[in-house]
């Protein structure tokens, strides 16, 4: 019954911050984790809008309850490690930043956020990870700076799940797994995000994928995938270009035809199913 | 005899030995190098590394337990193991030779640095001269013949929480088997785990290819010899070794609760966790205790009904080593086992094959399968009750990414939790129980079901949903201990499926040798007593049975053999939940979407669907990456999920064997952006049977959320026209769909950043008995609404009415409005219009506002609030309590709180009222 007692007990507290503060202070309820255990911080961590009074986190779950002058926008843990510093957005009433990560080392972990279906970068992306947040640039890079990481043990840094959002598309996830840190940076690759605005659900799934040149002109074109010398699929191109197939492993030909216009035969070897080939663009001639 | 000093065989022994895993307990470490110390040295820092990583990884689990259980006994944690030395990648041969009957005999070093003190020497001297009759008996005689060397191998333990163990090397380089043993404070943690060290002696260099087997096997056997009357010395405590077995190696009653298909795969801790520097907290939970229990419990059914099932399985490994490695070839080699000890063919485990016994335990299924995975694991708190303490269960739940090569990634992410009444009415029993937060792969809660039915049992339906996974429960509150009444019951349970009526009584039988207990009543589909018969502690063979009682008929819905451990058991019965599911004609050739309305007993194979591996051709569509997952890489088929796949040919036939819970509301979780789903249960769902959870909220109706929290519209597969070179279709359209139908798969978009659970109630759901309650019928002389609140505590109810009419004004109307008499204390609802209102109808308005005071209440106790539209219509209604937390209802909906004050104002809010 301890734990119990004990949430019991911080949420209690966290009742009393938000009902009973003064008008200019907001109630901040949060939890310190450590990235080298995956749990709370022990010894205990010290949470602190800077240079004011600290709360030391839970012990059974690193949770901390903290009063702060409203519109605080950072907050400082001090704990065995490096000190951390956390942005969060102005706290007022009671304010959840979520989890803080900690941890023995910092590293900026690096991406970039792109459009699913036409993969343009997309700006203006909210990205966060382990309390640490970043907004994407115009060409759909972030980089969150001073993230908690330990070179010795990535489990608990894998397992963090990071969160993107972006006006007019599906707030997404991520993960650093299997990354892990080169030079102070772990560069995590794209992040793909899909469109809300778009009432239509995604097209089939392939294994093979390119597309035919000119866009726009090449609309028409009949591909056909031939294994060996049997033909096993053919596919319509539409305005995009693009044609797709989705077929099990083997070594695949290619080849074009829109009328008396042909393009160069392409190889597509699928070596496993569960990995995408893609085709070099070709160009009707 | 000391070895540091013995010269090697010629061998090539290393320092910087390379380790390789087959499995979790059996360490390969490659040998090069004549010094022997440092080969020492790698195989004790590899074990206790090990022990150290099993120790922190199990460590928060094992004292939930203890807590759970009111055990006070600290045992050491423990994983013994096998190490086998190679040398170019071939085990060095073995120390031990077969015989026609083998036999081992053990031996201690009388000097040098591996002596072990008298006295603890005795004691493990005493314990194998003890033992080996039982273990021959339980194991079968051993693979080998020959000493055992048993050394001490304890000088640099450094942690006594997380001793490794001891493990076995079939040849330690200098052509001696031996033993590499702790020196335990406990000399019946000692014993256990030298009987366990033991075993994995005699199975020598045979093993078997996956940790279920072999840690189960073993584990079973180990727990089956340490209870044998008399086969261990006297001088132990045999309610100490009941605490070590109890500790690690016993998964205790709740056997089904914990049977769930995130166990399975070939090795209990992955290799990336176990051959790195793991988290050494608490916080990554019981997974992998659960696994290495849940392998011996498993087993030890098995030995309930054979007691000689494994000895005669491993006599058949020892004779034939490549069997350990081929599960089809095990599975009919333990039929034929039962059949020959039984006497007749067709022998039954659990009045099961041994092939349909062995695919419902999740824990024995050896396939490595990809993707999250979820596990719920609860834990009854029975002791240390107090107050309103009726159903105190630790929710944890374990959610983790196994990558293809069978790496797990443990992930961090936000549940909440959604607990269902017997009614399928959404649970709130505190806040603090709304959500859930997982990191390092690891999150719990801890609620209590309050005392809903006078004190009755009731079964709680706990569904966990973390992005678009979901793992559910069956849990009986008020069933196995509570404050009022803190002896925990021995047997408890609960009852889901039953085709209950107005009327009808639900009952549980249980026979085990000698006795019959029963009726047993269950209410609101949870049951609970105290046998109070010391014979029903024993491991053993239960029949139980559920019946039905309608006009006076008994009619037998379920009989189920159990074989349960010592002790108490805890029970998930299931009227007709398991089953064949024949999809609606079959799977077209081509590309289709396809749904699983089952839960499969195994993880789909290509050879399922007929195919080569390269041949298989899956796909699920993942938001989180916005791109599809291709088999292998996809998730294996589960329950309320959809697929594309692609046959070469028709397959008229498919079906597929799984759990089902055909009358049961049934949840399915999204995820923001498309998902590819399918109906739950085996039968077509409208909308209008569906109901949508977000977050905290309460369920609302499909046709509501949708626009808000999932897309308006969902989209099924129409096959395009064969493809004109393979002659099959090979792409499709996706069209509109209106309803759920069985084995199809739909795509659904969810709006919802926090996405949202479906739960689908099938066309004659099981969910009773409901609470009926009689709407009062209120009389109104204009057009209008009106809506009756009725504020219960489980045995009473008391309601006002608040409504709308072209008729009111603000102002108090005789005609239209009632007052509350003056209040005695008692339990009250009443609306707040300047005065205490019965009734209060307000001008009509399509947003109406109302101040609620609930009176009389008792701080602690759990109330329950409905609501019921009279006349008129209301869109939704949305309760705001003094914490600011809003509760959306739909009228005809209720939720249940605990009073944190005698008297509470609320705000409630009446949206879309109208004619």
């Amino acid at each position: 019954m301890k734990t119990r007692d004990l949430l019991f007990a911080t949420l209690l507290l966290a009742g009393c911050g938000g009902g009973g503060g003064s008008a200019g202070n907001a109630t901040i309820v949060g939890r310190v984790l450590d990235v080298q255990t995956g749990g709370p911080p022990s010894p205990q961590a010290s949470v602190s809008v800077p240079s004011q009074t600290s709360v030391l986190t839970a012990i059974a779950d690193g949770s901390f309850v903290l009063t702060a002058p409203a519109g605080t926008t950072q907050l400082l843990v001090t704990s065995s490690y490096p000190p951390f510093t956390f942005t969060i957005p102005p706290a007022s009433g009671t304010a959840t930043p979520g989890d803080l990560w900690i941890g023995p080392e910092k590293v900026d972990v690096t991406g970039r956020v792109v459009d699913s279906s036409t993969a343009v970068p997309i700006a203006g992306a909210s990205v966060t990870l382990a309390g640490i947040s970043a907004t994407s640039l115009g060409d759909g890079t972030f980089t969150l700076p001073n993230v908690a990481y330990s070179s010795t043990s990535q489990a608990a840094f894998w397992g963090i799940t990071g969160n993107i959002s972006a006006t007019n598309y599906f707030a997404t996830t991520f993960t650093t797994a299997p990354n892990v840190a080169a030079a102070g940076i772990v560069a995590i690759g794209d992040v793909l995000m899909t469109a809300s605005n778009n009432p239509n659900p995604p097209g089939a799934p392939y294994d093979i994928h390119g597309r035919v040149l000119p866009i726009g002109g090449s609309s028409g074109t009949v591909v056909t995938l031939s294994l060996g010398a049997t033909a096993v699929r053919v596919f319509n191109v539409g305005s995009d270009g693009v044609y797709t197939f989705w077929v099990p492993t083997g070594s695949y030909t290619i080849s074009y035809s829109r009328g008396s216009q042909s393009a160069p035969q392409q190889n597509a070897n699928v070596v496993q199913t569960n990995t995408i080939v893609d085709v070099p663009d070709v160009t009707l001639q | 005899m000391d070895l540091i000093t013995k010269p090697l065989l010629g061998l090539a022994l290393v320092a910087a030995a390379n380790l390789s895993h087959a499995q979790s307990s059996r360490f390969k470490i490659e040998v090069s190098s004549r010094a022997q110390t440092s080969v020492y040295a790698k195989m004790d820092s590899v074990v206790r590394n090990y022990g150290r990583v099993a120790a922190g990884l199990t460590r928060h689990a094992r004292e939930l337990r203890q807590q759970s259980r009111g055990l006070q006994t600290r045992v050491p944690f423990s994983l013994p193991s096998t190490v086998v030395l190679t040398s170019n990648g071939q085990p060095l041969e073995p120390a031990l030779s077969r015989l026609a009957v083998n036999s081992l005999t053990i031996a201690f070093d009388s000097s040098g640095s591996f002596v072990f003190p008298s006295a603890y020497q005795a004691e493990l001297q005493s314990v194998f001269d003890t033992v080996v009759p039982t273990m021959n008996a339980v194991f079968g005689p051993p693979s080998t013949s020959g000493t055992v060397y048993v050394r001490n191998y304890d000088a640099t333990i450094d942690d006594r929480d997380a001793v490794a163990g001891g493990y076995f090397v079939a040849n330690n380089g200098s052509g001696q088997a031996e033993i590499r043993f702790p020196v335990y404070q406990n000399a019946e943690a000692a014993a256990v785990n030298f009987v366990h060290t033991l075993l994995l002696a005699y199975l020598g260099p045979d093993n078997y290819g996956w940790d279920a087997f072999q840690e189960g096997l073993v584990r079973a056997a180990t727990m089956k010899i340490a209870r044998t009357p008399g086969a261990m010395p006297n001088t132990l405590d045999p309610a100490q070794i009941e605490a070590v077995l109890d500790s690690t190696y016993d998964v205790g009653p709740t056997y089904d609760w914990y049977n769930q298909r995130a166990l399975g795969g070939p090795v209990f801790i992955a290799a990336n966790l176990k051959s790195t520097q793991l988290p050494p907290g608490g916080s990554l939970g019981g997974l992998y205790l659960l696994r290495f229990q849940m392998s011996g419990s498993a087993w030890q059914k098995a030995l309930v009904e054979y007691p000689g099932l494994i000895s005669a399985l491993n006599q058949d490994v020892y004779g034939n080593p490549a069997l350990g490695s081929d599960v089809s070839g095990l599975q009919t080699d333990c039929q034929s086992i039962m059949d020959s000890i039984s006497g007749h063919s067709g022998s039954t485990l659990e009045g099961l094959s041994f092939h349909d016994w062995f695919r419902r335990q999740f824990i024995l299924e050896t396939g490595q399968t990809q993707g999250q995975k979820l596990l719920v694991e609860p834990i009854a708190i029975s002791s240390g009750l107090s107050g309103t303490d009726f159903g105190v269960f630790a929710v944890q739940a374990n959610y983790f990414l196994t990558a293809l090569n069978g790496d797990e990634t443990l992930l961090s992410g936000t549940s909440y939790p959604i607990f269902w009444d017997p009614a399928f009415n959404r649970i709130f029993p505190t806040s603090q129980e709304d959500r859930m937060d997982v990191a390092g792969g690891y999150g719990s809660v801890t609620p209590n079901f309050p005392d809903f039915f006078s004190g009755q049992a009731y079964r709680v339906v706990i569904d966990i949903p973390i992005l678009d996974q979901v793992a559910r429960v069956n849990l009986p509150a008020g069933a196995i201990a509570t404050a009022t009444n803190p002896a925990p019951n021995d047997l408890y349970g609960t009852v889901e499926n039953a085709p209950l009526l107005l009327g009808d009584s639900l009952a549980v039988t249980v026979s085990w040798p000698g006795s019959t207990l029963g009726p047993i009543p269950v209410t609101n589909g949870a049951f609970g007593v105290n046998t109070a018969d010391p014979t029903f502690q024993n491991a053993q063979k239960l029949t139980v049975q559920v019946v039905l009682t309608r006009n006076a008929s008994p009619n037998t819905l379920l009989t189920r053999i159990v074989d349960k451990g010592p002790g108490p058991i805890a029970l998930d019965l299931h009227v007709d939940g398991s089953g064949t599911y024949s999809f609606p004609n079959g799977l077209p050739a081509g590309i289709w979407m396809a749904g699983l309305p089952v839960d499969p007993f195994a993880s789909l194979t290509p050879a399922d669907f007929n195919l080569s591996a390269n041949q298989l051709l899956l796909a699920r569509y993942d938001q989180t990456l916005a791109q599809y997952r291709l088999y292998p890489d996809v998730e294996s088929p589960k329950i309320g999920h959809g697929y594309f796949v692609r046959l070469p040919a028709a397959q008229p036939a498919f079906s597929l064997d799984g759990r089902t819970d055909p009358n049961t509301p049934t949840a399915v979780a999204l995820k923001p952006g498309w998902n590819m789903i399918a109906s739950p249960l085996p039968e077509s769902v409208p909308t209008s049977s569906i109901k949508v959870i977000r977050s905290t909220g309460v369920p609302i109706d499909y046709a509501t959320s949708a626009g808000a929290d999932i897309g308006v519209d969902f989209f099924r597969f129409v096959q395009g026209a064969p493809d004109s070179a393979s002659g099959l279709p090979e792409t499709g359209s996706l069209v509109q769909a209106t309803s759920f139908d069985p084995g199809l798969a739909y795509f659904v978009r969810v709006i919802a950043p926090e996405g949202v659970t479906m739960l689908f109630f099938p066309s004659n759901p099981s969910v009773g008995p409901f609470s009926t309650r009689n709407a009062a019928t209120l009389a109104t002389s204009s057009p209008g609404w009106t809506v009756q609140l009725t504020l219960g505590d489980g045995q009473r109810q008391v309601d006002a009415f608040a409504g709308g009419s072209q008729a009111a004004t603000r102002a108090f109307d005789p005609r239209l409005d009632s007052l509350m008499p003056p209040g005695i204390g008692g339990m009250q609802i009443v609306l707040i219009e300047g005065q205490r209102m019965y009734r209060d109808i307000q001008p009509m308005n399509s947003t109406a506002k109302f101040s609620l005071r609930l009176e009389g209440l008792i701080p602690g106790l759990s109330y329950t609030i409905g609501t019921s539209l009279l006349n008129g219509r209301v869109h939704d209604i949305r309760i705001t309590d003094e914490r600011s937390v809003t509760r959306r209802l739909m009228p005809g909906q209720g939720f249940t709180f605990i009073a944190s004050a005698k008297t509470q104002v609320w705000q409630v809010m009446f949206q879309g009222a109208g004619l």
